[in-house]
């Protein structure tokens, strides 16, 4: 193997997880590379100072306070119990599926009537008013005696 | 065998409530102390050790004997640190006074130690605790948990994939990984201490 190989393994090798012949040629190795030996002390020496961590020693309340939390949360989850345990578990995807289903039809309800007397003009009615504005007969004289007849009257009068 | 932890734990399943207080008493350190890594904080620690207890009564109706219980056990942990530290990140993020303290100060405070004396007081041995603890919280998620598991519970490659649900292969180069990481940052600190 080479130094490469070498000192990818030598994690492995420091925790002695290699295979056995692997283990042999990883030691036969470093008895002639340096580099390698150096290597493998450097990540030995971290190791060891690893072990320079906060470390709990005991605990002695510990199962007090364990055993206070399971308690509550026993109550909790019996109060909770207490309510729901009369209905059955499928009432609520029941319930829920049910509320939707009205939910759809009250909308598609409201939906085709609130328009359906609403008083917007139909396409038909806004056609017969965009002929009589456009038609011919915008040209034709007023009725006569209308408020329009006297007035144009009244001015053409005024002129002679 | 008559009180091996799966038995403990079939007891359990079965309804002796009693027995939960032997397993507490016997993982109990090793839990704390599990959590106290990966929180940096003893009381969020003995929390979060709490829940883990929690969960196994919890799961105990449903228990069944596939893995060993410590591997169980281990992954329940780890996985409610990952949850801690997660939100723990969410809320620094939110925090006005988000800093990234473990991250960007372990190499000033290596380099400063290095330049001091052997740590024979406690405020010393407190400020060698610290650079450690640092540089190990300094490593990403995936190799932090596998050394920890490693160096300060025992397990075995084999038991950590386990326990993490991936190939031993992966364990060994997370580990390689975080070893070499580990070297660079505490070349300094090593240089300094005898060991």
């Amino acid at each position: 193997m080479k130094c490469r190989e070498i000192k990818r393994k030598l994690s492995a090798f420091q925790d002695k997880e290699l295979p056995e012949f692997e283990m042999k040629e990883i030691e036969r190795h470093l008895r002639n590379c340096s580099a390698c030996s150096q290597a493998l002390h450097e990540i030995t020496s971290v190791w060891h100072v690893l072990s320079r961590v906060e470390t709990i020693e005991s605990a002695p309340f510990f199962w007090t306070r364990l055993s206070h939390r399971l308690k509550e949360r026993e109550i909790k989850h019996s109060s909770w119990k207490s309510i729901y345990a009369p209905i059955p578990k499928f009432a609520f995807p029941v319930l829920t599926i049910l509320i939707l289903f009205f939910g759809l039809v009250i909308g598609i309800y409201l939906g085709q009537n609130i328009y359906h007397h609403s008083e917007l003009p139909s396409p038909t009615s806004v056609e017969d008013e965009m002929d009589q504005t456009l038609s011919l007969s915008s040209f034709d004289d007023f009725p006569e005696e209308s408020v329009a007849d006297v007035y144009v009257t009244l001015l053409s009068e005024d002129n002679h | 065998m008559e009180n091996s932890d799966t038995n403990l734990m079939l007891r359990l399943k079965n309804g002796e409530q009693d027995v939960l207080r032997e397993i507490v008493e016997r993982h109990k350190l090793s839990v704390l102390n599990l959590c106290l890594r990966f929180t940096h904080n003893r009381n969020d620690a003995e929390d979060l050790a709490q829940e883990v207890f929690i969960k196994i009564y919890q799961a105990a109706p449903r228990y069944e004997v596939k893995a060993s219980f410590t591997t169980w056990l281990y992954r329940i942990t780890v996985n409610l640190c990952m949850n801690y530290q997660r939100r723990k990140k969410i809320l620094q993020f939110f925090s006005l006074n988000h800093r990234k303290g473990s991250e960007f100060q372990v190499e000033d405070r290596i380099l400063e130690f290095a330049a001091g004396e052997q740590p024979d007081t406690e405020f010393e041995k407190q400020e060698l605790q610290q650079l450690v603890q640092n540089a190990i919280q300094s490593l990403p998620d995936n190799q932090k948990t596998v050394l920890i598991l490693h160096r300060y519970n025992n397990l075995s490659y084999k038991e950590i994939a386990e326990a993490l649900e991936i190939t031993v292969g992966a364990v060994e180069s997370r580990l390689h990984r975080a070893k070499e990481n580990l070297r660079k940052r505490l070349k300094s600190v090593v240089s300094e201490i005898e060991i």
